[in-house]
């Protein structure tokens, strides 16, 4: 098995081709069935962005593990493909609340986004002088909404608010920074 | 190919097929507070229609809120980016000769001229005219490519034109039986049938080939377009399956932003 695959790293030196890491990274299956040798990982995906191979003492030496009882401190670290449901506590020091039965008794609803948070986002523009509240992911009567929430943030901020609707979308801009008034409405509604 | 013929054989004769219970479907990430679409599963293997059961759908790939802007969008972006202009014209630059002062700038008389391929020279080049190859390619954002899919599918299922039937296997190869089929079951004039793979089965491939107006549909090639320009879609379970699973990885998965950020206008950050 170490004979053919020293050929071929000969042959590729002697035609004076620069022997690239993805070479290596297919010889090293033919490489690790003999001895153990020190490889650097094949990080790029293609031939010409592979980096020149160096001598084998600029890198380090690699154990490979071929027992599935030493690959779960690895698999660990590589990140989820979805996002985990949280576990339900009684308070969460956070602040964070989920959502309740009450929020399906209002003629709209307010749909929590991927990562179980408030659809509400402050968007600021103009170097800091404009900021714009905006309230998504809305459905049902948004009408009903906005005559509820403006009421709620005039008896709270004691001044005229501005709210826009964009009912295809189902957003709503409010003028001015309201994100943690609209997050405790949002949060009396049990959504 | 040999795998796949051993695999017809194996599921038997048509009769089987239309007695084969349908099992519950169990919904990815289960809704919470959102109603669940059903739909019927019918059948292909006879002109009368038979229901074979009855499936849950998820709210936010078949209830989704139909969004018509992004609907219209996303025909816009399918029509235009691929398209190329040939046209070209030639600058003043290009045009054969003009490389001379006519006449002299002074003491003829005449206007001032450089050159006799000048725009304002008749014969000569187009300053700004069509240059050829001009592309209007562009790429619609990931997203609303993803609620272009979501908002049509739920069209498709409020509008009555969605259809779900077990498999695409049908008696016979002879064009006619389809075109019954379509017509008693006042299936629109134009049908698309999407199954999971691009292998069909022969009976249905043969069929359709020579109407032009029923055409045959992998997964992968779901489009706006395609499903607005068919007045009936038919998927089958397998498809319902494949699509669902896709789109609802789609919509929930955690690392959006490495999707997100290839087709962002400001690529600088």
């Amino acid at each position: 098995m170490a004979q053919p695959v020293r050929l071929t790293i000969v042959k590729m030196t002697s035609r004076g081709l620069p022997v690239r890491c993805l070479e290596i990274l297919k010889l090293r299956n033919a490489l690790t069935a003999c001895f153990i040798t020190p490889v650097q990982p094949a990080r790029d995906s293609s031939y010409q962005g592979s980096k020149l191979i160096g001598p084998p003492s600029l890198y380090t030496d690699v154990e490979i593990s071929r027992s599935p009882e030493e690959w779960k401190f690895v698999e660990r670290l590589l990140p989820k493909t979805f996002i985990p449901e949280p576990t339900l506590k009684s308070d969460y020091p956070s602040g964070w609340k989920p959502p309740t039965e009450s929020s399906c008794s209002h003629p709209y609803f307010v749909e929590r986004n991927r990562n179980h948070m408030y659809p509400l986002y402050l968007k600021i523009q103009g170097r800091g002088e404009r900021k714009t509240t905006k309230l998504k992911r809305i459905q049902g009567d948004i009408w009903a909404l906005h005559d509820d929430l403006k009421k709620y943030l005039e008896d709270r901020s004691k001044k005229y608010v501005y709210l826009q609707i964009q009912e295809v979308s189902g957003h709503i801009n409010i003028k001015g920074d309201y994100v943690s008034i609209v997050e405790e409405w949002l949060q009396d509604k049990g959504f | 190919m040999i795998f796949w013929v051993h695999l017809l054989n194996v599921t038997g004769s048509s009769s089987s097929l239309s007695t084969t219970a349908i099992m519950p479907r169990v919904l990815a990430y289960p809704p919470k507070y959102k109603r669940v679409q059903q739909a019927w599963v019918e059948n292909l293997d006879t002109v009368e229609e038979q229901k074979l059961g009855l499936i849950d759908l998820h709210p936010d790939v078949f209830g989704a809120q139909p969004r018509i802007d992004i609907i219209h969008e996303n025909i816009e972006w399918q029509t235009k980016y691929r398209q190329v202009r040939y046209d070209h014209t030639k600058t003043r630059a290009e045009v054969r000769g003009g490389g001379r002062k006519p006449w002299p700038q002074k003491g003829t008389g005449r206007a001032r001229h450089g050159s006799i391929r000048s725009p304002l020279w008749r014969g000569g080049g187009l300053s700004h005219g069509p240059r050829s190859p001009k592309t209007y390619f562009y790429m619609l954002p990931f997203y609303t490519r993803v609620h272009g899919l979501i908002s049509c599918l739920s069209v498709k299922l409020a509008q009555d034109d969605l259809h779900i039937v077990n498999s695409l296997e049908i008696p016979t190869d002879d064009p006619k039986y389809i075109e019954d089929l379509v017509d008693s079951r006042t299936w629109g004039p134009s049908v698309l049938l999407v199954d999971e793979m691009d292998i069909m089965p022969r009976n249905i491939t043969a069929a359709t080939d020579s109407i032009l107006h029923y055409n045959l549909m992998p997964v992968y090639g779901l489009n706006v377009y395609s499903m607005l320009k068919h007045d009936t879609l038919v998927l089958t379970l397998a498809a319902v399956n494949r699509i669902e699973e896709k789109l609802l990885y789609q919509l929930n998965r955690p690392d959006i932003c490495n999707v997100v950020k290839k087709y962002e206008l400001n690529q600088n950050g």
